[in-house]
This record gives C-alpha cells, structure tokens and sequence, in this order.
C-alpha cells in the first residue's frame, strides 16, 4: 500500500496535546487513512472500524445500504477494559427496525415515542453523531488491449492530482501506475493543456488485456498508494483524511464512553442513546446518511468532517476556507445546509469553556452529510464540526493533531452538554 | 569479431506476468530498488558517486571520482591485468600501441528533481525543476528536500478556481511552476534553519513492482541504464575479455551531458557506448515515437552512431537471441552518447537504451528483461572486443 518513503518524516507529532489523542490513536489514523473504502466499496474500512468499535458498544449493526451504526446507551455501563456488556435490550432491533416504514413523529407501530418531549416521554434523547468512512477514488472502467486500464473517478477528484501518481486496486491491492506522456514528446501547444481523465490510463504491469483480466476487473475499485506518516510540526499525512479523521474521532469517543457517558455523568438531561454512523458514500451524494438518520431518528445531530483548508500559497486572505492548526471549525453554512443556531451557541460556549481555541469555515463551499441529516423525517436540529485538511480529495492530504483533538473535545463537550440537558 | 558466446541466452520466465518469478528477476529487482534508493539530482550528486562504488563493489579493479563527480570504475582486461591500463597522457603517447581495447560504458546516475528558490512563511518553498519535468505531475506529489537534514514535503497547487486564466482559455490552464509549493508544515523557524535556497528536492516515490516483470519508480531514467552496466560487469566477471572496461557513472546528463563530456576527454575510449533509456509505448505515445517495454534492447541509429558499431551490436543480439528493437534519431539524441562521440579526436559511439513509461516523473517504469537482456548484450559484445577486430569492424566503412 504504501507509495512513498517515511525515512525523511518518522511520526514526529506530540500526542496528548490537550488529553485527547494518544500515540495509540494516531496509529489508529494510520490504520484507517491507509484502509481502501471507495464510496460503494466500503467493506475493508467497515470491517476494520467494526473491530475498532465493537468492543465498546451496547449495539453494532450494518444496515442495508452498508452503514456501521455503534449505539451506546448511557444507562449502561459499557466496559473500560473493551469486554461488550449485555443486560437485555435492543436499540436496534426492538426500536429502529420496528420504527422503519413510519414517517414523522408520532406513535410507531411498536408504539415507540419518537417526539421531542423528552425527557417527559420517558425516552433517552437521541444523539446522532456522524462521519463518513468513504474515500473518493477510481473505478476500473474498461481493459484495453495493450493492457492498460481506463477509469472513472468516484467523487470530486480533480484530474489535476492523477498524473504519474500511483494506486492500489481491489480487495488484493494491485499495484499500478497512472501513465502520463514524456513532456518531451508533448507538443508545445499542448503543455498547459490541464489532465482530464478521459485520456488517463492505468498501467498495472500488464503485457495485454488477458495479462491485466488475471490481475483486476471493470468494476474493481482503487484507491491512492499512499502511506502515512507524521509530518512536520504537529501534522500528519495520508490520504483520505476525508473523513477518516471523523472515524478517528468518533471511534475514540465510543471509547471514551465512560469520561462522557459514565453512569454518574447522568444530568438534569437524563440518559441518552448515542449512535455513532460511519456513513457510506458521501462523496457522491450523502446517500448513506439519509437512511442512517431516517433509521436513528435523533432529536440531535452533530456531523463530524474534514474540511477545505486553502491556508496555502496563492490564496487570497478571503479564499482561505479554513486554517490548519487554528483548532475545530465550526460550519455557518455551506452548500447542502444551513447549521442549527442552538447547536453553534452551544459549541462556541463549550469551546469557551473547555479553552478550545475554533474558527468558523470561512466559505459555504463544499457540502456534507448534514445536508441530510437536517431534513430527515420532520426535521433535526443539525451543526458540523469539522478538521481542516489540506489538499483534501488528492492522493495525500494534510490536517493537525491539535486540530483534530480539538474536534474529540468539543464533540465530547457537546455529549456532556446533552446529559446536561441541553436540548436545541 | 570473434569468440564463442558468453552464455546462451535463456529467457527468465515468459512473457505473461502471470509466470513464476525466477530468483534472477528477483535479484535484479532488488537490485534496482538499491539503486533507486540513491538521491542524486543533477548537480547535486555527491551521495550518489560514492552509493555507486559501494553498490559495483567486487565488480572492479581500480576507481574513481572525478572532478566532475564521475563514479569511474576500471574493469581490467587479460592484458592489462599486469601492467595497470593507461589513461590521460600516458593512453595519447601510447595511442598507436597494440594495446587492449577501451571501451566506455556510460549511463548517467543523476536524475531530475527540483531546487528550492524561496522560503516562504508558513512552512511553504517555492521551486523550479532541474531537468525536464512536467509541472503536470507535481500537484499531490510527495518529495524529500535536503536542507541541513532530510525533510518531507508535498507538493501544493493554487486550486484551479484561484489561477490566472486568459478570457480565451476555455479549457483552464494547467498549472506551471508558478502555481505550485512543497509543503513541510515545518514551523518558520525551523525552516529557516534547516532549509537554504538552492537546496535540491528529489521524489518521494518508492519502487513498486507491476505485474511480472516490470518495476516503477523515479530515477529509472537512468538507474536501469546503469544496472545493465551492472549486469554486464558481472557477466564479463564470469568470462575472460580482453578489453578494458571503463563503467562510468556519469553526472549532470539531465542538464546538458556535462559529466560525460569531460570524462569521455579524461578516459579517451577507443569506442564508446550510452546507456540510456528512451521513450516506451504507452497510450499518447504513437507507434513511431517509442519503443515497446519488454521489446528488448533499442539500437540507436543515426548521426550520433557509429554505424558499424551499431550493426555489431544489432549482430550480436541476433547471434544470441536477444529480442531487440531499433530507434532511428535524426538529430541529437539527448544522451550522453551526444557528447562522447566528439570528446578529443572523436570515439566511435553507439547508444544502447532501455524503453521507460511514464519518463521523468515520480513514476518512471521499465521492464525488467530489458535491463538484463542490455546487459547481456553489451557483455558479450565487450568480450569479443580486441584491436584487430575493433579495426575491422571500424574499417567496413572506412
């Protein structure tokens, strides 16, 4: 999998900058950015994340469009040492399945609440927290003769990145490499003519199309080669930041049930059911999200992202979206949804709070599962917390430690902030 | 010509890459990847002379390093076993002796990369390319910069929506160096003092085998040549030859053959032959334009190639059974073998390459076979040399 060399780098981030994230939770990263989990194909960063998670849910389940939804109930105690606990009861089965097919509040067929009059209804609020595990990246279009491999992108990729850059295909990981033309043989008119992918091509090694038939198919997904490493100061590198820092984040929060959710933590707000949904393509419509929250049914939703970060070269100040290492961002609006203004109060008081230092996305570019989530079924109340990453979409992107620990604190705060019974 | 073959030409493994690997291909594969490991952007080779002697050790009998940064390695022939082999003004007073044949084998170690110009706030350098490279394949590559110590960078673009673009352009431009920077997310501080203006970057890109018989990585342009040379050093290790040998490393090929020119005068071969690499069949690239990987060797022919060299060389592949392929270059070949060929009084020069996909970028790929077939052939061509036959072969165009 891995495309270049580490010697220059060596993981040089200092974990526990802010007690969240530990040596153990960047290798977590590693392990996830260096997964394959093209939107459609999200089975190996599934499989990896429900091992990741599972020991620290009341309840794990894969829906029928292939999101993983960890449920946590904080009337239970869960486990510090990751052994599953067990008393009876199902989220999923007794509430969510039986729930499915109603639309909009009012009584289930199970005769299931699904109002806001909580905690007068007698049922635990409901918090969704999401995060894509889908990557973008290549689908195996057609087999050429002489080998070679024609392919379409699975979301936004600017064909601009792809050049002589390398990727990995299918569940084996073939390697290949995508074929750019000698600058010597290109005409000089052509030279600022911009890659499209029409005219972009695959070479796996193979001699001729039967060679390349017993290495992939049409259909085979591939992602970029691309390893990760610590970079710099305080930063990391790899591909898929987008949303792999949103797994990270939720995954350790399933974790960390106890500091947020622990038996004692019970508020004035009551006790609460949180699912954490690692959704299936985002990145080429929200589309897992949409049947994630229909399922769920929260009465809250918080959506946890990586984000345009244009702090580079050659951006005007007012072009720059968001800055890396300037900690979480905060979401106003972008492309598929306007926040909740509850919600923003809320995370800007508990930054206050908790000294974590936000900044708002600077731009309403780009769009994520929120644009979902905040009109399913009658409504909910719906904000982004997100990590800004540079170069997000290519082979390999760029995002802080600080910032992403930052996000753990304030989506933490915010679980805090629920059992203490706020309510948008 | 004359002499029995060195070895009869067994193909390792097939053409399918489904093929099991032979323990041959494996270590040539490994041997690449050593070479590959080897930073030595144009100008900037001084690593790389000395990786080289460590990599060749065993392969000869006396080296060294240039003023130029040329990696010269002697292999002696049956002759000059004794008596040590003559270069400089010694080889000009002793020109007309019946003394062993020299003959040159050139493959350049530098490669193309690029050079800091400026040091920006925020972790940020500005570059241009030593070398040809194509600003094309830069955004999301991952480089190594040698400041003070090695650090990593990516390569940034300004975002196609935020570049200058002309009212007539309604295709977009595509980026120039202008609108790329390596990232180190180094503090300014430390950037500052780890990282100078002038300090080269190379690719990040590690080698990864495709299919059965090929390898891509950055740099083949022209470590494969160089491995070929590697390969015949150990043929020509196996077998009695009475020329000798000069295997040289040359530097700076990427900017102009300067490594070449000057070890050509200082080593003064009686012939001469570049190994390069050259373009190889890929999709854009037409039938007429390169050369098809896991062809076999490519003959150049043309006004940079003696041709009775060329045709000696063409004979020994068919004597052999070596697949091979024949490029004709009408003009400059862009190779060392350009500048070999009018060192002093002039050598009798030909040009050797290895068809490469993808050149000059982070992911440059050959055909392993082709490495291994080029140096077999030179090998064998080398230990059919002596004066007499040199003489004749030269003499049919005279």
């Amino acid at each position: 999998m891995t495309g270049t060399e580490s010697e220059a780098a060596g993981m040089r981030f200092s974990p526990g900058l802010l007690d969240g994230l530990s040596t153990a939770s960047i290798g977590t990263l590693k392990t996830l950015s260096e997964c394959p989990g093209v939107s459609g194909y999200e089975t190996p960063v599934r499989d990896l994340l429900k091992r990741l998670v599972e020991p620290y849910s009341d309840e794990i389940t894969t829906d029928a469009i292939g999101n993983l939804i960890a449920v946590i109930d904080t009337r239970r105690k869960g486990s510090e040492n990751g052994k599953k606990c067990d008393d009876g009861g199902g989220f999923w089965e007794g509430e969510i399945h039986q729930s499915a097919g109603t639309c909009g509040n009012g009584e289930g067929p199970r005769g299931r609440k699904v109002d806001f009059e909580h905690p007068a209804s007698g049922r635990p609020v409901r918090v969704l927290l999401a995060a894509h595990m889908d990557e973008v990246g290549i689908l195996i279009t057609h087999i050429e003769k002489d080998g070679t491999l024609r392919f379409g992108c699975v979301g936004g990729i600017d064909a601009s990145v792809l050049p002589a850059k390398r990727v990995s295909i299918g569940k084996s990981g073939v390697p290949g490499v995508i074929l750019w033309k000698p600058i010597h043989l290109e005409k000089e008119s052509a030279r600022r003519r911009p890659p499209s992918v029409e005219n972009l091509f695959i070479d796996i090694g193979a001699t001729d199309a039967d060679d390349a038939r017993r290495m992939v198919a049409p259909g085979d997904f591939g992602v970029f080669a691309t390893s990760f490493d610590g970079f710099g100061d305080g930063r990391v590198k790899g591909k898929a930041f987008d949303d792999r820092v949103g797994c990270l984040i939720l995954a350790e929060l399933i974790k960390r049930r106890s500091i947020w959710g622990g038996g004692d933590k019970i508020g004035s707000g009551g006790a609460m059911t949180v699912a954490f949904a690692f959704t299936v393509q985002e990145e080429v419509g929200l589309r897992g999200a949409a049947c994630a929250a229909y399922a769920f049914d929260p009465d809250v939703a918080l959506v946890i992202e990586g984000t345009i970060c244009q702090d580079t070269p050659g951006a005007k100040p007012h072009e720059v979206v968001t800055r890396s290492g300037n900690g979480p961002v905060l979401t106003f609006m972008d492309r598929t949804s306007v926040a909740d203004g509850r919600i923003l109060e809320e995370l800007r008081r508990i930054a206050d709070r908790k000294g974590i230092k936000v900044q708002y996305k600077e731009s309403t570019a780009g769009g994520n599962d929120a644009g979902r989530i905040y009109v399913t079924r009658a409504g909910v109340p719906t904000a982004t917390v997100s990590v800004p990453c540079r170069y997000i979409h290519s082979p390999v992107s760029v995002a802080s430690i600080s910032d992403m620990e930052g996000a753990l604190l304030l989506v933490e705060g915010f679980l805090e902030s629920v059992a203490g019974g706020f309510r948008p | 010509m004359n002499g029995e073959p060195i070895a009869s030409f067994e193909p390792d493994g097939t053409g399918s890459s489904g093929s099991a690997e032979g323990p041959k291909r494996r270590a040539l594969s490994e041997q690449l990847e050593e070479l590959c490991l080897i930073s030595g952007v144009s100008g900037f080779e001084g690593e790389a002379a000395r990786a080289v002697l460590e990599s060749f050790k065993g392969l000869y009998d006396e080296s060294r390093i240039d003023t130029l940064g040329n990696c010269i390695m002697v292999k002696k022939g049956e002759v000059s076993k004794d008596r040590g082999p003559r270069t400089g003004v010694e080889a000009i007073a002793h020109r007309n002796d019946p003394s062993p044949v020299k003959v040159m084998l050139a493959a350049h170690m530098d490669e193309v990369g690029l050079v800091v110009t400026k040091v920006e706030k925020g972790g940020f350098l500005r570059f241009t390319c030593i070398g040809r490279i194509d600003p094309r394949v830069l955004p999301g590559a991952e480089v190594v910069v040698f400041g003070k110590r090695k650090v990593l960078g990516v390569i940034g673009s300004v975002p196609l929506h935020l570049r200058e673009r002309q009212e007539s352009d309604e295709e977009g431009q595509a980026v120039g160096f202008d609108d790329l920077y390596v990232d180190t997310s180094l503090s300014d501080d430390k950037l500052e003092e780890v990282v100078r203006v002038g300090d080269p970057v190379r690719f990040a890109s590690t080698c990864v085998r495709l299919g059965g018989n090929r390898l891509a990585g950055r740099a083949l342009d022209d470590r494969a040549g160089l491995l070929a040379v590697r390969v015949c050093l150990e043929c020509l290790t196996r077998s009695k030859h009475e020329a000798d040998v000069f295997a040289v490393a040359t530097t700076g090929e990427e900017i102009g053959l300067k490594g070449a020119t000057v070890v050509a005068y200082g080593a003064h071969p009686d012939v001469a032959i570049a190994v390069d690499v050259t373009f190889g069949l890929e999709p854009g690239v037409a039938e007429h334009e390169g050369s098809k990987l896991g062809g076999g060797p490519v003959i150049g022919l043309g006004p940079n190639v003696h041709p009775e060299i060329a045709r000696a060389l063409l004979c020994t592949c068919d004597e052999l059974g070596i697949p091979h392929q024949v490029e004709v270059i009408p003009g400059p070949s862009g190779t060392d073998a350009w500048a070999i060929q009018i060192s002093r009084e002039g050598v009798p020069t030909a040009l050797v390459s290895i068809p490469v996909r993808c050149m000059h970028t982070p992911s440059e790929e050959v055909d392993l076979r082709d490495v291994e077939w080029t140096g077999r052939l030179l090998a064998e061509f080398i230990s059919r040399l002596n004066p007499e036959s040199l003489k004749e072969t030269l003499e049919i165009r005279l």
